[in-house]
């Protein structure tokens, strides 16, 4: 899956409104006689135009059915009521003014509605839960105005409270009100928006509605953004759990192990220059030499890290699943848990100045473990692998992660799993794993673990 | 004016503003007001209206007032989240400002009761006031002449208005939609209540009235509550989608994933920074003239669809309603045998008509029926007879114009309408011997009541439509009092082969039986006239008239039985068996239907018909004078009609005479002045309405359309708008030879296409040329030269 890079979408049109050109070419239709695909396409266009207008009167329908108000509704059953003039009830002029709101009022709603071009900016990654703010831009290019016009993402209506919508897994900014849109004239909305799920989204179609004239009908307009977002998993806080506070400490540990524990070596002293890092001064020697001098010392040599994301888990449940379902599965509760461990330690690590490589078992990258592209990749970057991340049946995710771990022997590598180094399906990596690695196991939360008796047992599988 | 340069243009930010405006406070007293106002004068009820909008308008005031204004009850309604903010705003200025914050908090529970009235008790005050509307009208109609129809508009009209004046109450400002039901059923109710009158003019300025109020009201009332609902949904969805939400957390809901999300905003970059108001003058102007044309052309095709409709429906419908009480509370058309005698039964003292005559009026007709089929009478429509006869365009109803104003003044009342004289009769006759000035009860249906012998009628009028009989079935307004001037003679004329047919039409089951009986009663007889006269005197000698029922087998004509039988029966039976009989024996009929007004009365002004003087008789054509003839069949009748009286026709004269030599004493400010005073207020709305709205709409458009022109002309120089134009004519034309410029491609590019294209097309030249321009086109306009137009 892949994400636009700039996080930005192109232009898009709202409806297919307008002329868009003949499909033939002229050299096409000149010279030449009809072979069988022009007539197979012709009698195909043929037949659709002859659906097209045979559904007219049910489009006509149903467009006049999900835009009435209830002005028009009112107006409805003023010309059942004014029918009555055919018992000599004086109405005709009252039946006119009711025939007047519902056909040219509908007319002029018709003729009227908003078709606006969008262009959505938006940030690449965002933390599911937490808003980000976007801004859309919208242009009419018709020559008539928009006028009374609703716009935002969510849907206003009469059925405004349903089941789609109390289960729908982002929430945006209400919509607004904007008097006039002139031909031509552009308009941003600005406005902030929430995915509560993990994963790579397609940002909701926009939503457009025009009341104009006077609130007699509405005339809904949705416009497919055609852009997706990285919604990342949440970071994991020591707060939440004794177990996460466990794990994070765990990784914070071995992290600070890996970078503190080279030897920090004095190399001797200098006078100092512009331009030189100035890492400890040496009074004493200033004082005697009456210049700015300073000590030197090797840093440590800046170690890579490996992080692997063993997305495995037995049973893989449907991707789609947390947002269809108003309840989540214990499996996917605890692969939310091991993103969000993940997205926390990605976040550790590169706070320590770590060059960092991760690997996400479910999505073999050649480049990943061969260190051409790992070396620039954002902390961003990887966020994103991580909200396209899915379960992996544990087999495959074994061999992916024996390979890695032989593309980067020397180095540290961090392993996260949701299975158990000691389980037979991990017996070949636990075989061959080095030192330099550490197998964390991420344990289930004390509120939904099965077995209490867990939460004391030590994560740590260090192997020789 | 010169366009705004675009480093001028003002970036405008716009979000939801609940905060109410102070021109909208006003839209929704004033159309209420206006309401009241209609309702009250149509019904005669106007102080009492008056009071009740008087009360709540205060009641309104008050309440704003003690709420803390507009604003903060309108802030109380949509968000009830701000309730805490409130109180904490509250508490931190408890310590600074101890008076103020009584004060508000003393205000916020006043809003809070009040919210809590109008979801628990709205209900039962919305119930008490419609009571309090109906019952006083239910009362009053008790106590004068019961008419349900009467009775039932009106408690709708006062029940609805009521409905939307608690409705205010509760919303001060922003109104409920159920408001403009209830205003678009309070007007109608009023109109049919006589609230306007019936000529199109009428019709049209109340409908363009109402058209105005409700469009306004629709616009206030649903965009604000659009607003304010969606507001409020919002809250109700957030606060019920936080527990489906929780789960989906690992660690569970944040501040971050807890908090609402703010509001959006709009930022806009306008060089006009003017609101749509002409876009929607342009809609309403649509809406006006489409009203107009539609309501003109309900009028011209409602009167035709409800002749063809009646013939049809009625029947069937007046046998469901007939015998109800709300059957006889309107007009009689008695198509039906017993219909008549169930209206006559229903309510016998309601009064139907009311006529000032010198003399008795007698028989006055209301319809006039041409074939008989099991029972039943119908008229005869050209549409009808369109299949089995060519000549039924002879029949076709005719329109008449006025010939002159009208020089009887009415007899009682004020004159306020225009009304004109028109001919009834196909020959005229100047044979006028008296008037009858007859006022109808306009909630009883539109009919209009003619004696046999009307020469003329004064009313007013807008195109009147008269059937083959002459009778009126269109344009007669029947709202205001019409006057008839009866002829000393029935109508002369030359009966048309098929009207004869029509009226020697005898249903084929019972020909044998009445060619029979005609024969024995009527032989020896030679005229049309002994005809009948030999008919009425064999139904005087051997029947009897009774009001009862009498139920006829199923497999039998009524009238057949009725004449094997003898039993008693009432009018309809005799009046049909009579017509006949008398076709039977060759003489042409036809079966009527009115009230017989012989009653006086109690101070003897005028001449009055209840329920119980519904009639139904005979006319009968004499083929020796052309002329029409009565026929009274039933038992214990005779046929009366209006006689000589000179001195009334005098009378009249003298009067007329007398007005005019009033109106020419007067200066000409005291003319003008009466001009001015008789414009009326219908006038004037109908001239804005008619004469102002085609102006209007092409106003509008060409301001619209000039603005238009000067925002496209103002992105840049004429020179520059003069070859877009021109580029886009020269695109449109090659746009026919399927060659569209493409977005990205320039126009060297494309003229290279189109040459390409050039060389398979038989339109070569053009094609040629136009590649051709399009490059001198490029050239032109990179050395910033005016480009020539491609010369066709």
């Amino acid at each position: 899956m892949s994400v636009d890079a700039t996080g930005e979408s192109s232009d898009r049109t709202g409806t297919s409104v307008g002329y868009s050109g003949p499909r033939t070419t002229l050299s096409e239709r000149i010279g030449q006689d009809l072979n069988d695909a022009d007539f197979r396409y012709q009698l195909r266009q043929s037949v659709r135009n002859t659906v097209y207008w045979l559904a007219a009167p049910f489009r006509g329908y149903m467009a006049l059915r999900g835009s009435m108000t209830y002005a028009s509704v009112f107006a409805l059953l003023g010309v059942f009521m004014t029918l009555n003039v055919i018992w000599g009830f004086p109405w005709s002029g009252m039946m006119g003014a009711f025939f007047a709101i519902l056909f040219v009022g509908f007319g002029i709603n018709r003729i009227m509605r908003p078709v606006l071009r969008l262009n959505v900016t938006l940030p690449r990654v965002a933390i599911a839960g937490e808003p980000f703010s976007l801004s859309v831009r919208l242009t009419n290019s018709r020559v008539l105005p928009a006028i009374n016009l609703r716009v935002g993402f969510q849907r206003e209506g009469l059925s405004f409270i349903s089941r789609s919508a109390l289960l729908q897994h982002w929430d945006a900014s209400p919509p607004v009100s904007v008097q006039i849109l002139r031909s031509g004239e552009q308009m941003q909305w600005h406005g902030s928006m929430r995915f509560d799920t993990r994963g790579v989204h397609d940002l909701p179609p926009f939503h457009l509605a025009s009341t104009f004239p006077f609130h007699l009908f509405y005339a809904r307009n949705k416009i497919e953004c055609e852009t997706k977002i990285a919604i990342t998993p949440v970071p994991a806080n020591p707060n939440d759990d004794p177990t996460s506070r466990m794990m994070l400490a765990e990784i914070g540990d071995w992290t600070q192990q890996l970078v503190a524990g080279a030897p920090v070596e004095y190399i001797g002293n200098r006078e100092y220059q512009v331009g030189v890092p100035v890492r400890r001064w040496d009074f004493a020697s200033w004082a005697r030499l009456g210049r700015p001098i300073v000590r030197e010392y090797q840093s440590p040599s800046i170690q890579a890290i490996t992080l692997i994301v063993d997305t495995s888990q037995r049973a893989a449940a449907k991707p789609q699943a947390a947002r269809e379902n108003a309840v989540m599965t214990d499996e996917q509760r605890r692969f939310e848990r091991l993103m969000s461990i993940a997205t926390t330690a990605i976040n550790e690590i590169s706070n320590r100045r770590v060059q960092l490589t991760l690997h996400v078992t479910n999505q073999p990258d050649q480049d990943a473990y061969q260190n051409i592209q790992t070396a620039n990749e954002t902390s961003d970057s990887m966020l994103i692998r991580l909200a396209a991340a899915k379960p992996t049946p544990p087999a495959a995710a074994q061999a992916e992660i024996v390979e890695t771990l032989e593309a980067c022997r020397r180095r540290p590598v961090l392993i996260l799993s949701l299975i158990e180094l000691d389980d037979p399906e991990r017996q070949e990596l636990a075989e061959q794993l080095p030192s330099s690695a550490k197998y964390l196991l991420i344990e289930d939360q004390p509120s939904t673990s099965s077995n209490p008796t867990k939460k004391s047992h030590s994560a740590d599988r260090r192997l020789d | 004016m010169a366009a705004k340069p675009i480093h001028r243009r003002r970036e405008m930010i716009s979000a939801d503003e609940i905060k109410p405006q102070r021109w909208r406070m006003w839209i929704l007293p004033t159309l209420l007001f206006v309401q009241s106002a209609f309702v009250g004068s149509a019904f005669g009820t106007f102080s009492f209206t008056m009071m009740i909008y008087s009360s709540a308008a205060i009641l309104v005031a008050a309440t704003v007032h003690f709420m803390g204004g507009y604003d903060a009850l309108t802030r109380e309604l949509v968000l009830p989240s701000n309730r805490n903010s409130h109180q904490q705003n509250d508490r931190s200025s408890k310590t600074t400002a101890p008076r103020q914050l009584s004060k508000s908090e003393a205000m916020h529970q006043r809003r809070t009761r009040l919210r809590v009235i109008r979801k628990f008790v709205a209900p039962i005050l919305i119930l008490l006031m419609t009571a309090l509307g109906v019952l006083p009208r239910i009362d009053s109609h008790m106590a004068g002449s019961m008419n349900f129809v009467a009775l039932f508009v009106d408690s709708l009209a006062h029940g609805t208005l009521f409905v939307s004046i608690v409705l205010w109450v509760l919303f001060p400002y922003q109104g409920h939609p159920a408001m403009l039901a209830c205003g678009l059923i309070a007007v109608l109710m009023a109109i049919s209540g006589g609230g306007v009158s019936h000529t199109i003019n009428g019709q049209l300025v109340a409908a363009l009235t109402t058209l105005v109020g409700y469009v306004i009201g629709a616009d206030h009332i649903l965009g604000r509550w659009q607003l304010y609902k969606a507001i409020r949904r919002r809250h109700k969805l957030f606060t019920r989608r936080l527990k489906s939400r929780e789960q989906r957390f690992v660690g569970g809901l944040n501040a971050k994933a807890k908090d609402p999300l703010p509001n959006s905003s709009v930022s806009l970059k306008a060089a006009d920074t003017r609101g749509p108001l002409l876009f929607y003058v342009l809609a309403f102007s649509l809406l006006l003239m489409s009203t107009t044309a539609a309501g003109h052309f309900a009028n011209q095709m409602v009167p035709g669809l409800r002749v063809d409709l009646l013939d049809r429906l009625s029947d069937s419908l007046e046998k469901v309603a007939g015998g109800t009480m709300i059957g006889s509370s309107r007009y009689v058309r008695g198509s039906r045998l017993g219909q008549i005698r169930k209206h006559m039964m229903g309510d016998p003292k309601e009064v139907a008509l009311r006529a000032y005559a010198d003399d008795e009026p007698g028989y006055l007709r209301g319809t006039i029926f041409d074939t008989y089929r099991g029972g039943a009478w119908t008229p005869v429509s050209e549409r009808l007879m369109r299949n089995t006869r060519v000549d039924a365009d002879q029949i076709l109803a005719r329109f008449v114009d006025p010939e002159a104003p009208a020089e009887t003044p009415l007899r009682t009342g004020k004159d306020l309408k225009e009304r004109n004289r028109f001919s009834v009769r196909k020959v005229s006759e100047d044979d006028v011997i008296g008037t009858i000035e007859i006022h109808n009860v306009p909630l009883k249906g539109q009919f209009v009541f003619t004696s046999l012998a009307t020469e003329w009628i004064e009313a007013s009028v807008y195109g009147v439509r008269l059937t083959h009989h002459d009778s009126v079935t269109q344009g007669v307004d029947t709202q205001t009092p019409y006057v008839l001037g009866v002829g000393a003679n029935t109508p002369q004329e030359t009966l048309i082969p098929i009207r004869r047919d029509i009226m020697l039409d005898v249903p084929k089951s019972i020909r044998p039986l009445m060619t029979r009986m005609a024969n024995n009663i009527c032989d020896g007889h030679l005229t049309a006239r002994a005809k009948a006269k030999a008919i009425e005197q064999y139904f005087q000698a051997n029947f009897e008239y009774s009001l009862n029922r009498h139920a006829s087998p199923r497999d039998m004509d009524p009238v057949a039985h009725f004449l094997t039988t003898s039993h008693p029966a009432h009018c309809e039976y005799f009046a049909s068996a009579a017509a006949l009989l008398l076709r039977a024996a060759g003489v042409p009929t036809r079966y009527v239907t009115g009230y017989v007004l012989s009653e006086l009365s109690d101070d003897s002004a005028y001449y009055l018909a209840r329920n119980r003087d519904a009639h139904a008789w005979v006319e009968a054509y004499d083929d020796i004078t052309e002329r029409w003839f009565p026929v009274e069949a039933t038992v214990g009748r005779r046929y009366r009609t209006f006689h000589d009286n000179v001195t009334a026709d005098d009378t009249a004269n003298t009067s007329s005479d007398n007005y005019l030599n009033e109106d020419d004493d007067r200066s000409p400010l005291a003319a003008l002045l009466g001009w001015i005073l008789s414009f009326r207020t219908s006038d004037s709305l109908t001239f804005v309405f008619q004469a102002a709205q085609l102006p209007l709409f092409s106003l509008v458009v060409l301001m619209l359309w000039l603005r238009h022109r000067r925002r496209i002309s103002a992105f840049g120089d004429p020179l520059e708008y003069e070859s877009r134009q021109m580029l886009t004519r020269v695109d449109r034309k090659i746009r026919k030879y399927a060659l569209v410029r493409a977005p990205g491609e320039t126009l060297h590019q494309f003229a290279t296409r189109v040459e390409e294209a050039a060389t398979q097309s038989p339109e070569t030249p053009l094609l040629r040329q136009a590649a051709d321009w399009y490059r001198q086109f490029a050239s032109d306009r990179y050395q910033g030269r005016r480009p020539e137009p491609l010369g066709i």
